[in-house]
């Protein structure tokens, strides 16, 4: 729900509350302050009436006149004054009305009479109504004017905001072009505008250092590797060596080669991560299975695994060289982990990429199986980020990798998600 | 430039492979010439840029080594001025940076192969010869070793009369061996050589081991002489004498 959105639905509802409480209390106090003055009006007339009587010695006659009504009974005994609201039928208007009626005594030449007078209320009705139908004709233009007021904020007033949320939406990292915001004179969104752009500089140079950190890491330390190489190399061949010495020199190439590798995974995975693979084309990934099951084969046949393959032409959004790596790292984890005479089914279509490979009898632990230097096996050979890279890689291409033992078979299944599908047949 | 000078430089050019070496780390610099030099080239060794483009300048080379971040500057413009100087020189660019991304610009100039850091110095011969062949003879040249006739355009091995037929990666193997004689090479320098980056996810060494096993067994089902060596724990070697 959006800001303005909200706060127009509280602003809304508080003034439809305020207004009826305002007009429920206004029409109260209206009526009764119109009936307090009916009711003085008709005490007046009883003054009136017992003045009559008193200086012309006569009961008034019964009238009826303007709707007002006088009724004179003769009555036993005197009574209290009563006043009471009751339905009568007006013959001016000729249908039942509400009239308040006062009834009190007189008394003339020892005779007690009993006088009413009755006034019909609705005078006092045609009031309250108009009054309640002011309040509405106001509190509903109100409400409209407020809807507006409302709309007009957040085309203009708020214009600045959505603006620099928008550019805050489509603010690329890799790009290297700061955040641009729309100058405007709230002081609360300059604020704003400034503390982003401020943040976005600072997180482009930060990642523009943090990139040539990494190359620069991977650069000074793959040229002191490639002197210790070297250099063994040459070890290796100026003087028949005896077995111990070729020992030594064979583990220290083991080193060199492992501390390679993982320079090579993590600077990859950096880069990854950093998002310097930018998405360009759609590519053809079912072209490069075919390609890395030929490359393949002469490795598999060495160990009689067998190989087949499903699949249909696929084409993703990925960078070719992740590509590359994310089906080569499966694919030889699949043979690495294999046995001999096993086999390794590959399947792919525009959901899934599938690879099943025979192995030890025992399931992996899927939960620890994508982090970083977490060995299935106890080879030094292996880098230990082969399954984190892989892992890495479908997060960045929006996929999701999972691990199942299914009955003999380590099936390692990525799904593309469904956004991502386009097949073409 | 003396007359002597360029006579001697002339027979210099052809009796040997005349390689420039540029690169600013000292020692590996001083490494990769002394090995080169082992092995019968002539190398010439610029620690720097403008050294490297003197050079360039004064002198023609069959073969270029050119690392290409420089303290003094890049390389690939050595690259580019040695592609129009001299277009008959192989380049080989040597780099830290293992991009695909820095490969391809290397090879849009002109570079011939790009070699990451570190590098087995039995990988940069490997890389040099293969070069040697595809530029002297466009590739299209024979190779005796011992008894056998190794033809590369082909990817055929023959002894006498009898064809061994080795699989891709063997022939690859046995070429590098080749190109590798009489050295001890390192089991990581041939798993390197075969997978490249791959390396690493493969149980790599055992299947260095089944290649030269299953290799050897094709040379002997001819019955050719097996040269192989197999130097313990460290690698093999090929013996030609």
């Amino acid at each position: 729900m959006k800001l303005l959105t909200r706060t127009a639905i509280w602003y809304m509802s508080l003034s439809l509350l305020l207004f009826l409480l305002a007009g429920g209390c206004f029409y109260f106090i209206t009526k009764s302050d119109i009936e307090e003055d009916f009711t003085e009006d008709l005490f007046l007339q009883k003054a009136k009436v017992e003045r009559m009587i008193v200086m012309s010695g006569k009961l008034p006659e019964a009238s009826s006149f303007n709707a007002e009504e006088l009724i004179v009974r003769p009555t036993a005994s005197a009574f209290e004054t009563q006043l009471k609201d009751a339905n009568l039928f007006n013959h001016l208007e000729e249908e039942m009305q509400e009239y308040r009626m006062i009834t009190f005594p007189v008394q003339l030449n020892g005779q007690f009479y009993s006088v009413s007078i009755s006034k019909p209320l609705y005078q006092s009705e045609d009031l309250v109504e108009s009054v309640v139908t002011t309040f509405a004709i106001v509190s509903i233009s109100t409400l409209i004017l407020l809807a507006a007021l409302n709309w007009w904020l957040s085309k203009q007033l708020w214009r600045p905001f959505y603006s620099t949320l928008e550019a805050a939406q489509t603010f690329d990292l890799t790009s290297d072009k700061p955040i641009q915001t729309e100058p405007t004179n709230i002081h609360e969104f300059n604020l704003l505008n400034r503390s982003i752009r401020a943040l976005t500089e600072k997180v482009l140079r930060d990642f523009q250092n943090l990139k040539e950190f990494s190359e620069n890491a991977s650069h000074e330390l793959q040229t002191p590797l490639a002197v210790v190489r070297a250099k063994l190399d040459v070890l290796m061949n100026s003087l028949p060596l005896s077995d111990d010495q070729y020992k030594l020199v064979a583990d220290a190439q083991d080193a060199i080669s492992r501390l390679n590798r993982i320079n090579q995974s993590l600077l990859l995975l950096s880069k990854i991560e950093n998002d310097q693979f930018p998405v360009t084309n759609q590519f053809e990934i079912s072209a490069l299975i075919q390609k890395k099951a030929e490359e393949y084969s002469e490795l598999m046949s060495l160990r009689n695994i067998t190989c087949s393959l499903i699949d249909e032409i696929v084409n993703l959004d990925i960078h070719p060289e992740l590509a590359e790596i994310l089906i080569s790292n499966l694919w030889s984890n699949a043979i690495r982990h294999n046995v001999e005479n096993g086999s390794i089914e590959v399947s792919l279509n525009n959901r899934r990429l599938e690879v099943s490979n025979t192995g030890s009898d025992v399931a992996l632990r899927a939960d620890q199986l994508f982090q970083r230097f977490n060995k299935g096996s106890v080879s030094s050979e292996s880098s230990g980020l082969g399954l984190a890279i892989v892992q890495s890689i479908c997060k960045q291409a929006g996929w999701v990798v999972t691990y199942a033992k299914r009955n003999s078979h380590h099936v390692f299944s990525v799904e593309f998600g469904i956004d991502q599908i386009s097949t073409e047949s | 430039m003396s007359a002597y000078f360029y006579q001697h430089f002339l027979f210099l050019e052809i009796a040997f492979m005349k390689i420039l070496l540029v690169e600013d780390e000292h020692s590996l610099g001083e490494t990769i010439s002394g090995y080169l030099r082992q092995e019968g080239y002539v190398c010439e060794w610029a620690r720097n840029f403008i050294s490297a483009e003197e050079k360039v300048d004064l002198y023609t080379y069959d073969c270029a080594l050119i690392d290409i971040s420089l303290p003094d500057g890049n390389g690939l413009d050595i690259v580019k001025s040695i592609k129009k100087s001299q277009p008959q020189a192989g380049i080989i660019i040597i780099s830290a940076k293992n991009s695909v991304d820095d490969k391809i610009s290397g090879l849009d100039l002109g570079a011939d192969d790009y070699l990451t850091k570190p590098f087995h110095l039995s990988e940069l011969n490997s890389r040099i010869r293969s070069l040697q062949r595809r530029r002297n003879f466009e590739g299209n040249t024979e190779m005796q070793v011992g008894d056998l006739k190794i033809i590369p355009s082909q990817h055929e091995v023959w002894f006498q009369q009898k064809e061994l037929g080795l699989t891709k990666k063997e022939f690859a193997l046995l070429l590098f061996f080749v190109s590798n004689k009489n050295r001890v090479i390192s089991k990581e320098a041939i798993a390197e050589h075969l997978w490249g980056d791959e390396a690493d996810a493969l149980d790599s060494f055992d299947f260095v081991y089944s290649h030269i096993k299953n290799l050897r067994k094709k040379i002997h089902a001819v019955g050719a002489a097996d040269a192989f060596t197999s130097i313990y724990g460290i690698g093999y070697k090929l013996i030609d004498t």
